[in-house]
């Protein structure tokens, strides 16, 4: 009845050295609001194209091009993009100018790149697509909104090949300060608040497997909210649903970002469904944004394929007898639970 | 013969003509536009930008929603809620089911509205409004309102959001990963998009004539529509109001706001969206266009007609001269405006044409019709290329 998607390619552009699809020498978060990792965006982008395109808009285009390059595909059959904030940069910059100048004079250019599928509608763009193209934006759960209709698509139509299916989020340095007003970013030693980030992981997904496959996603759900005493729940309903045992899972990759006040909800599984399964984290590397979780995937993605884990992603001293199936899961600030079920494929 | 379809079991609306199904049809069957001049708000265009307003202010949309004092409801939120009750009343579901029900949601414009009141100061409460600038929190907002705990998405592609919502929905109960649902799409005026907007000249100064020879230019308009969609075994316990049966998505690939000459994504959108309803061309009865009024739009989406329909070209119509283009709420209205068609044998006009297109001739439904109708094809069209089609069949 359901069909698993094969991923056959990806990329990861983020605070760390991600873009080479292999693991990398660490680079330690030291700073409470961080960028991706300087990246030659010009040698994927002509630099007349690049110098009015935001950080969203470049990191979706070259993610794109970098997870098709990856599985050696020229065109997808469908563009599945997610955002939590879209294009913040623009859209700030518009209403900026919009405000200040009482409506005198506005900037077409930003207003156009402001909608949130102009990502989408870019990556089309470059690559000629008139493919299935559609755009989700659901705060931090924007990544698996689109693998949930890359899943429907492929139960649909098993001959659905070559999904590109991808998550961006950028930071505004405008609005990154509103949330740091509202306490969301961390304050020194504090231990509320997240460090924040950007990046993009994109991902070519199909029906069929290669030799080039990473994994095989076989299903992922959403619940805006829970409370902590129902996550556990939650993650074995889910795993009955999908005829996996508790101990089947090899390990388990958690969204910690070292905010006390929401972090209880990891710790519940850590001390209970998960106690004797490996744990990992990601986002004192990745750091927090709405698209963390395709960080969380490609890091899945890549530990199936070289069968290691490497321990600056270690959570606990637990090593897995073998890397098989790894479960994700993610939310942030008490809502956008997902979870991801990823096997070798 | 034909393939059987989702079933549409309830919807409700909110818009410029009327806060209700019934209010809403009142008009359209009367010719009577909702277009007149913006007052909710101050802005440089209010004289001059004809805009298709809700005549309720925010105030009052917090009184008849009955929200608490310290909500942090955007005018999105609440249009659409507004209109989720009409829907949830008329499919006859009762609260203590809401929890049963997914929600895919459709908006551009999220919470922007509230964001250029209190940018950048955001002072004292209006703190709370920091974070409701995200589509996904007008979502959220809305969900929690109701407590739907299904699978709930927002989808942002401009003015095909509510169209591709619709198409979502019915993907997620024929796939059976949900058993109903709630589809559809909501979008408000702000001064964001009537600046933006006008700033690309696709505002007109005058009420919008689609399809016209001299059509100059679109009116933008607000509003919110939802259908509940549910599975076979629930729905037969109830009426149908009407069922989805096709439904197509393609990119034009063209350029970011402007529709290619030949409106090749209109014309995949179209053919996919035949396809998967297992009918032909000649099978639809009427086709409800996007037809924003806008020199573009309506040129590339007559040859896009022209090019499926060939020298069979159904009656079609625009409704937008009603309304005023919704934005993201556009295809969700359209949605419940060709379920009313099929529902009570109609067809509803395309207001203010006078002279055709030459290139193509086409001359739109301008008056209110009785017609027996049995397969409605709607178009909407968004930016970055955003092309989405739907059919609604009789049931």
């Amino acid at each position: 009845m359901k069909k698993p998607l094969y991923i056959n390619g990806m990329s990861c552009i983020s605070a760390q050295e991600t873009a080479r699809n292999s693991f990398f020498e660490t680079i330690p978060l030291t700073q409470p609001v961080v960028k991706v990792r300087p990246f030659p965006f010009k040698e994927f982008i002509k630099p007349m194209q690049l110098r009015r395109m935001s950080t969203a808009v470049r990191l979706g285009v070259v993610g794109a091009q970098l997870a098709l390059r990856d599985a050696n595909i020229q065109q997808p059959d469908a563009i599945i993009t997610g955002t939590g904030m879209g294009c913040r940069q623009d859209s700030i910059a518009f209403l900026f100018k919009m405000l200040e100048n009482d409506e005198q004079f506005v900037n077409p250019t930003q207003f156009i790149q402001s909608t949130h599928n102009t990502i989408g509608g870019q990556i089309a763009l470059n690559l000629g697509c008139q493919a299935y193209n559609t755009t989700y934006v659901q705060a931090s759960a924007s990544l698996e909104a689109s693998l949930i209709d890359g899943l429907l698509m492929t139960f649909e139509n098993p001959e659905n090949s070559n999904l590109l299916i991808g998550s961006i989020d950028e930071i505004d340095d405008t609005y990154v300060q509103f949330y740091q007003r509202l306490g969301h970013v961390r304050q020194d030693a504090e231990e509320t608040g997240v460090i924040k980030s950007e990046g993009a992981g994109f991902f070519v997904c199909s029906a069929e497997k290669n030799e080039k496959s990473y994994a095989q996603l076989l299903d992922v759900e959403v619940k805006l909210k829970l409370d902590t005493n129902q996550v556990n729940a939650f993650v074995s309903e889910f795993l009955e649903k999908n005829q996996v045992a508790i101990e089947d899972i090899d390990a388990v990759v958690l969204g910690n970002n070292g905010d006390a006040q929401f972090d209880g909800y990891y710790h519940e599984l850590q001390r209970n469904l998960f106690a004797e399964t490996s744990q990992l984290h990601y986002k004192h590397l990745s750091g927090e944004h709405n698209s963390a979780s395709a960080f969380s995937l490609w890091l899945g993605c890549i530990a199936l394929k070289s069968q290691t884990i490497p321990k600056e992603f270690k959570l606990n001293n637990i090593d897995p007898s073998q890397l098989k199936t790894i479960l994700h899961y993610n939310q942030y600030r008490g809502t956008h639970h997902s979870l991801m079920l990823l096997q070798r494929p | 013969m034909t393939k059987k379809g989702v079933a549409i079991t309830g919807m409700g609306i909110i818009t410029a003509i009327g806060n209700s199904v019934s209010t809403n049809r009142n008009a359209l069957v009367s010719g009577q536009s909702g277009i007149s001049t913006l007052e909710n708000f101050k802005s440089i265009h209010s004289d001059s930008l004809p805009v298709g307003e809700i005549k309720l202010t925010n105030s009052q949309l917090e009184q008849q929603l009955n929200l608490p004092k310290d909500n942090s409801f955007t005018r999105g939120a609440m249009l659409a809620s507004f209109a989720i009750k009409e829907a949830l009343q008329s499919a006859t579901i009762e609260e203590k089911d809401y929890s049963s029900l997914g929600f895919i949601n459709g908006t551009s414009v999220g919470g922007m509205d509230f964001t250029e009141q209190f940018y950048p100061e955001f002072r004292g409460t209006a703190e709370k409004y920091i974070e409701t600038i995200d589509a996904g929190i007008t979502t959220q907002t809305i969900a929690e309102y109701f407590n739907f705990q299904g699978y709930t998405t927002t989808i942002s592609t401009a003015c095909s959001s509510g169209a591709n919502a619709i198409m979502l929905g019915a993907r997620l109960i024929q796939s059976g990963r949900l058993e109903r649902v709630v589809v559809g799409g909501v979008d408000c005026l702000s001064k964001f998009t009537l600046n933006g907007f006008n700033s690309l000249m696709l505002c007109s100064q005058e009420p919008l004539k689609a399809f016209d020879n001299s059509r100059n230019g679109l009116n933008l308009g607000e509003g919110a529509a939802y259908l509940i969609l549910e599975a076979e075994e629930l729905a037969k316990q109830k009426p149908i109001l009407a069922r989805i049966t096709g439904y197509g998505n393609a990119n034009d690939a063209f350029h970011q706001t402007a529709s290619s000459p030949n409106g090749d994504g209109a014309f995949m959108a179209m053919t996919k969206a035949l396809a998967s309803a297992e009918i032909s061309f000649r099978d639809i009865s009427y086709v409800n266009a996007h037809g924003t009024a806008t020199p573009n739009n309506d040129a590339s989406e007559s040859v896009a007609l022209q090019r499926i329909f060939k020298e069979n070209l159904p009656p079609f119509s625009s409704t937008k001269g009603f309304t005023g283009h919704t934005l993201a709420a556009a295809g969700a209205i359209e949605a419940v405006y060709s379920v009313m068609m099929l529902q009570h044998e109609e067809m509803y006009a395309n207001l203010n044409f006078q002279t055709p297109i030459p290139e193509t001739g086409f001359v739109p439904v301008t008056k209110y019709t009785k017609a027996s109708l049995q397969h409605i094809l709607s178009n909407s069209f968004g930016f970055g290329g955003n092309c989405t089609s739907l059919i609604f069949n009789k049931e």
